[in-house]
């Protein structure tokens, strides 16, 4: 089991400069650290062009190991087009990010197992 | 796909070293998931030739060597190896010599023999080895050559995690082109290709029936050459640095190929052949056996490659075992075609085969790649086992082969999606090193795509090439600007985090539990709901959909009583499954279960077990969360999962919203829980719809209050005779209070006294005593005649 939430803007001027700012800003309030570094790298999803995964350096499996957190990208006009939205006037960014995986790297839960054991021990440790 | 960085390097050189090169891979997009070196750190080592070998005076399993390890004497070197023999070559490290793990080489005396150095095994030398004894190196291996240059070992694997699009870095050639695009670097074919002369026309006749399929084809004879010649070990150490192992040399020649350039091509032996070749679909039930040995029976919609006899191969997908090459082979018949994706993509996987052949095809392979491919792989064989090849069949199908499309690139929409102006002459020279053709539009550029880059299609396409190779970093950031509009927070509806908060502040820790369940421990709890199974479940113990949240929670109980946590208090929120006909219900509920202690343990007080009182508190209060805790009613009820004498159904306006109580012994039993369990479930809804106030005045005049006790019979609920003195007609009693209720001395075993405090007020005047007296009178009457109350 694991969790996943899903974002989307779809607007006349919607850019992957947008998107870039919106992403990084999210983790840095998300693991508050405002010089978090991130890294944008390009990837592949069938939904989106150009697509990206997006890294953060943390130390948690080692010194300033860049770990991927999430992808994202531009709506593919195919996208657009079959919900009836012209891909001429609007474009759209989105991203999809795994909410365990991010749990995991915030609190330091090393097996994402755990959070669906439900072991008290575990569950005592979020009051 | 793993790539040495050396045979890389052959292509294009970067001024980078590994860690650089890697990283700009990955930043570019292919994902270098790891950087592995051929070989550990060591030095000191070098290539010797044992020149004698004499039994040592002193112990069993030891021999005395002297070797030349050409330091222009020779050198005593005392060795337990098993496998040690005069004239061998094997590994040397010297007084000096530092191996893996950071062992350091010194003069030594074994058993009183001096030594000077090191025979060495693969395994000392951190190698793979999957024998013992000393690593055999070749005879013509050149004494006194540092072995890391001799084995070529100053290498590393790059392991590129390649995503579906970019089937065009599956070879070598592939990577490099992408490397000189990112690096600058120049980019240089590290062999030159030889036009070999032809000898007579082919033979072989080939028949393409779906040039859809197979819009090229193309093959040759080869006669002549040394079916025994061994595979030249650069070539071997390429292949099995890459993964594969070395096979023959046919075999391995088209392999290597097909590393190097990203053409899978196969051989067949062309004695083998019966009557002409066809490219077409499988017979239903046509029978193949593979070279894996694999006995399959097609299906027809499998592209074969047939001769007279049936199916000879699973095309571009792996060969048959009746034609394949052996060492007897005089003749070959080198098939180099091309596939179209569509005609292979999932076949492979139906018959449960994956290979490195599928892997591209699926993915799809440069239409002009077969001639240079297999240019290359004759040049290959005829270089290393002479031959002689025959003219080409060729049989190509122009219209059905895929087209270089035109893509328009608008640079105004190349910089609205991005939200970043790239300059043009950015733009052109990336499209030209990307090997497009480019040529300048009123709004942009028309282009072309190179042929081993069919995935560049659509406009878009390109803007993403731009934006890699321009990197995604030096792209600008931009904050989202957009209209402002107010987010409603609603009064009138409940936050469901509140519902959760109110839990928590009771001791409740929030849980989250499949919604799929076991299908007996569901039938156990609520045998006479028809629940939805799954066609297709993870296993069988998640095969039913929930009905309720009881089974999970309770497992989760179980879980926890199992680790020795003995006072639990948890809840979930969730949707719960039902079928209604044909129709499956999905309803969110909220529910949660306690067990153990009331509180945790102190020195203050006794402990005591939780009781249907401490669930039922929790429960108000939950309610009271969302200001239902006046309207809402608990009745007895019955239900299977629970307790028959402990169970409340909960209503609101009449209308059923959930149930609690204690869980059913024989359940407590079957889910092997300790002590008592209560349990409660709501349906969500019920409780997401807020009432915003709407006030009335209040009244300047004084309160009376008056507290009335009744002797009623034991069945008798308070909630009847709280309901029969509200029913009284009145404006002036304004709540009533349950503050007593006793059972025991002075009270018939019968009976039982309720006690209830009866607050009285007019909203314009001070009420004059016999106006309070009246209603006492008929509330007392009430009673009497509805419940057989008397006033005690």
């Amino acid at each position: 089991m694991f969790h996943q939430v899903e974002g989307l803007i779809v607007e006349k001027d919607a850019n992957f400069a947008q998107l870039m700012n919106l992403l990084t800003d999210f983790l840095r309030h998300f693991f508050e650290d405002e010089h978090l570094k991130t890294r944008f790298r390009p990837s592949y999803f069938p939904f989106t062009e150009p697509s990206a995964e997006v890294d953060i350096a943390t130390n948690l499996f080692g010194e300033g190991r860049w770990v991927e957190v999430l992808g994202c990208g531009m709506v593919h006009p195919n996208v657009l087009k079959n919900v009836g939205i012209d891909p001429e006037e609007y474009t759209g960014l989105a991203f999809g990010l795994g909410v365990e995986r991010l749990a995991m790297l915030r609190y330091g839960v090393k097996d994402l197992r755990q959070f669906f054991e439900n072991d008290l021990r575990f569950l005592k440790q979020f009051k | 796909m793993k790539v040495s960085e050396q045979w890389l390097r052959t292509w294009v050189n970067p001024d980078w070293c590994s860690n650089t090169l890697s990283e700009a891979l990955s930043l570019a997009g292919l994902e270098v998931d790891s950087l592995e070196s051929v070989a550990p750190d060591f030095s000191g080592v070098v290539v010797a030739q044992v020149m004698s070998v004499e039994k040592h005076p002193d112990a069993e399993k030891l021999n005395v060597t002297q070797v030349d390890a050409g330091t222009g004497e020779l050198i005593q070197i005392v060795c337990g190896a098993p496998n040690v023999k005069v004239g061998m070559k094997v590994p040397c490290a010297m007084v000096g010599a530092v191996l893996p793990g950071d062992f350091k080489i010194k003069k030594a005396k074994l058993r009183g023999v001096e030594s000077f150095g090191m025979l060495c095994s693969g395994t000392e030398l951190g190698l793979a080895q999957d024998y013992d004894g000393l690593k055999v190196l070749a005879d013509h291996a050149q004494v006194g050559m540092d072995i890391r240059e001799w084995l070529n070992l100053n290498d590393t694997m790059l392991d590129v995690d390649l995503t579906p699009n970019r089937a065009d870095c599956l070879s070598v050639e592939g990577l490099a082109r992408e490397v000189a695009l990112i690096s600058g670097a120049s980019f240089k074919q590290p062999f030159d290709a030889v036009s070999l002369n032809t000898h007579g026309a082919c033979t072989q006749q080939v028949m393409v029936a779906d040039h859809q399929a197979c819009p090229k084809y193309l093959g040759c004879i080869v006669s002549g050459y040394n079916a025994k010649a061994a595979t030249p070990s650069w070539m071997v150490e390429r292949l099995e640095r890459s993964g594969l192992r070395p096979i023959s040399l046919t075999v391995d020649i088209t392999n290597y190929v097909m590393l190097e350039l990203g053409q899978p091509m196969h051989a067949f032996d062309a004695d083998k052949l019966q009557g002409s070749i066809q490219v077409r679909y499988a017979n239903a039930a046509e029978t193949l056996v593979t070279l894996d040995e694999k006995n399959l029976t097609l299906k027809n919609d499998s592209l074969v490659i047939a001769d007279d006899s049936g199916a000879i191969a699973l095309a571009g997908i792996m060969g048959g075992l009746a034609t394949s090459v052996t060492d007897n082979t005089n003749r070959l018949f080198f098939e180099c075609a091309h596939f179209s994706p569509l005609a292979i993509v999932g076949k492979a996987r139906q018959y449960g085969l994956h290979t490195d052949s599928s892997h591209r095809f699926e993915r799809g392979v440069d239409a002009l790649l077969p001639e240079r491919a297999l240019a290359r792989a004759l040049q290959l064989l005829t270089e290393i086992a002479g031959g002689e090849v025959s003219d080409w069949v060729r049989v190509v199908d122009h219209s059905a082969m895929p087209s270089a499309k035109q893509i328009e690139l608008r640079r105004a929409r190349l910089h609205r999606l991005l939200g970043a102006t790239i300059e043009d002459n950015v733009i052109v020279d990336t499209l030209n090193r990307l090997g497009c053709q480019v040529t300048t539009t009123n709004e942009g550029w028309q282009v072309i795509a190179p042929s081993y880059r069919f995935d560049m299609q659509i406009e878009v396409d390109l803007v993403e090439e731009i934006a890699r190779v321009y990197g995604y970093n030096n792209l600008p950031d931009t904050q989202v600007a957009m209209p402002l509009s107010l987010k409603p927070l609603p009064e009138s509806e409940q936050d469901t985090q509140m519902l959760r908060q109110a839990l928590v502040q009771r001791g409740y820790h929030e849980v989250i539990t499949y919604s799929f369940v076991e299908e007996p421990a569901l039938q156990k709890l609520s045998p006479d709901m028809s629940y939805v199974v799954l066609q297709n479940p993870i296993s069988e113990d998640m095969k039913v959909m929930r009905t309720s949240l009881f089974p999970g929670l309770l497992k989760t109980v179980s879980y926890n009583q199992n680790r020795q946590q003995s006072r639990i208090r948890l809840f979930e929120t969730g949707l719960v499954f039902s079928q209604e006909g044909a129709e499956i219900l999905q309803v969110p509920v909220i529910g949660g279960v306690i067990c153990g202690d009331v509180a945790p343990s102190g020195w203050n007080e006794a402990s005591r077990n939780v009781d249907f009182f401490d669930l039922k508190g929790d429960v108000e209060n939950l309610l009271s969360m969302s200001h239902l805790e006046g309207q809402v009613r608990f009745e007895p009820a019955q239900s299977t999962e629970f307790h028959p004498g402990q169970c409340a159904a909960i209503t609101l306006n009449g209308q059923h919203i959930g149930l609690m109580g204690q869980l059913h012994p024989k359940w407590q039993k079957a889910f092997e829980l300790n002590g008592a369990v209560f349990m409660f479930q709501l349906f969500m809804d019920s409780l997401l719809k807020m009432q915003v106030p709407a006030v009335t005045g209040i009244s300047k005049f004084p309160e009376v209050q008056r507290d009335l006790a009744f002797l009623v019979e034991r069945q008798v609920s308070v909630q009847a005779l709280v309901d029969t003195v509200k029913a009284v007609h009145s404006d002036i009693l304004q709540a009533v209070q349950l503050f007593d209720v006793y059972q025991g001395q002075g009270v018939a075993d019968t009976h039982k006294s309720i006690a209830l405090s009866l607050k009285i007020q007019h909203a314009e005047r001070t009420l004059q005593d016999s106006e309070v007296e009246a209603l006492i009178e008929q509330i007392i009457e009430k009673v009497r005649v509805n419940l057989g109350a008397q006033l005690r």
